[in-house]
């Protein structure tokens, strides 16, 4: 696995496939509810673009054919056609396509979706778009893989510590706290924390360890690889507990890039 | 390892990102940094337990006699596909995310500004009325508390509470 994301063609071709599949599920998902954004829904589109007066006309006027109900469904079909498409062929229009689909729909949504997991999803289309627009300079590619890689870090570190700065992250009260909230029922996590609060407080320290040490994957392939595995347990208890599956798949994404640069980056040292 | 000048360079940058993740940040209130928020990715996901917003709607037959006050959202079904596709939890949390962004904005709002003006207000009504599933001519009222996670929302943790609408057949 170490060896499998050494290359910045493999590691470029891995982080395109994934970005595409998480793409993908995020699209299918908007289609289900499409209903939401419909001119009786929750969204209406009348009601959301009283916020966008400000912009130029012909800007509204596009954004209105793109971003009203039936245009949406459009943008929609044309997204996940693209990001299936991606799975097969790379090409700069298809991931440029991801790009701007994914800024309109964050703009139709009132800034994201689903906050963190359109953060990460923009990082990496962005990154990608200035890979695959200038294919055949390596130092383009190597670029958008450390950017990846390096965000990709900055996100958990910077998790990590503001969870350090806070005292219901340290005394174990703050994960029992959260998943009150949580969208799935959390009756069987809150009863176990209940019982043992301590369980409540080694896994919020073991949160905080995992973001803080991070960096480290960054240093050796190896390390990358046992990082990469406990983060993906780490995503999968999120899934479960909180329904954050969009970030199991938009920081899979970056893992390619992470693994190039756990590669790369020793060298340089 | 060698630790040349590129590893304390690496070294200095999560250090600096931590001390900076560390210090208390002022968030940015504007309106359009907040609809252009993608491009301004925040990491600083779960960071601290505060109050979280509940709405809480009623309906009746007439306006003098509305029911219970019951919780608009409520938990999901976890299904055997949650990895892949969960439509319904990625919707509640985008409903999760409209309460927040009314309780930003009427924070946000002057004096003498109605916050049924605002879209947040307006969207959050759209929400209240497709929970409900109302009959033509059904009252409601909804109400947006602050509370303590997991806490049951008391008169005293109101921040909005919406005039008594009618629904329109």
């Amino acid at each position: 696995v170490t060896d499998l994301f050494a290359t910045p063609e493999a590691a470029l071709a891995g982080v395109t496939r994934l970005v595409a599949i998480a793409v993908a599920l995020q699209t299918v998902e908007l289609l289900l509810v499409r209903r939401v954004a419909a001119d009786d829904g929750v969204w209406r589109w009348a009601t959301v673009r009283r916020e966008l007066a400000v912009v130029p006309r012909p800007v509204r006027w596009l954004l209105d054919a793109v971003l009203a109900y039936r245009g949406l469904v459009v943008l929609l079909v044309a997204r996940l056609a693209a990001a299936i498409a991606l799975l097969a062929v790379v090409h700069v229009a298809l991931v440029g396509l991801l790009l701007v689909t994914t800024i309109l729909l964050a703009l139709r949504w009132r800034g994201s979706v689903n906050g963190g997991s359109d953060f990460m999803t923009l990082v990496v289309l962005t990154a990608l778009t200035a890979a695959t627009a200038v294919p055949d300079q390596p130092l383009v590619t190597a670029g958008a893989l450390l950017y990846i890689a390096l965000q990709a870090c900055n996100s958990y570190v910077v998790a990590g510590a503001v969870k350090l700065r806070s005292r219901a992250w340290r005394d174990g009260t703050a994960l029992p706290a959260f998943l009150a909230g949580a969208v799935h029922d959390p009756g069987r996590l809150l009863a176990l924390f209940a019982r043992a609060p301590v369980l409540a407080r080694i896994a919020g320290w073991a949160v905080i360890a995992l973001e803080l040490s991070f960096p480290l994957a960054l240093l050796d392939p190896r390390a990358c690889a046992a990082l990469v595995a406990v983060a993906l347990v780490f995503h999968a208890g999120n899934v479960y507990a909180f329904g954050l599956h969009r970030f199991l798949w938009a920081w899979a994404a970056t893992y390619p890039a992470l693994f190039y640069a756990s590669h790369v980056i020793p060298r340089a040292l | 390892m060698p630790w040349g000048l590129a590893g304390t360079a690496l070294a200095a940058y999560f250090g600096l990102l931590v001390v900076l993740a560390l210090v208390k940040a002022v968030p940015v209130k504007s309106p359009a940094i907040q609809r252009l928020r993608a491009f301004f990715p925040s990491w600083k996901f779960f960071d601290d337990v505060g109050h979280v917003p509940v709405l809480l709607a009623r309906v009746g037959a007439r306006a003098d006699a509305l029911g219970p006050w019951q919780p608009c959202l409520a938990p999901a079904p976890r299904p055997w596909h949650a990895p892949l596709i969960d439509a319904e939890a990625t919707l509640l949390l985008a409903y999760g995310s409209l309460l927040q962004q009314l309780v930003a904005d009427v924070e946000e709002l002057p004096d003498d500004a109605d916050h049924e003006d605002t879209v947040s207000y307006q969207l959050t009504h759209h929400l209240v009325q497709a929970r409900l599933a109302l009959a033509p001519g059904a009252h409601y009222q909804f109400r947006l508390c602050l509370v303590e996670p997991g806490a049951t929302p008391t008169d005293d943790d109101d921040m909005i509470v919406s005039p008594v609408y009618q629904a329109q057949a």
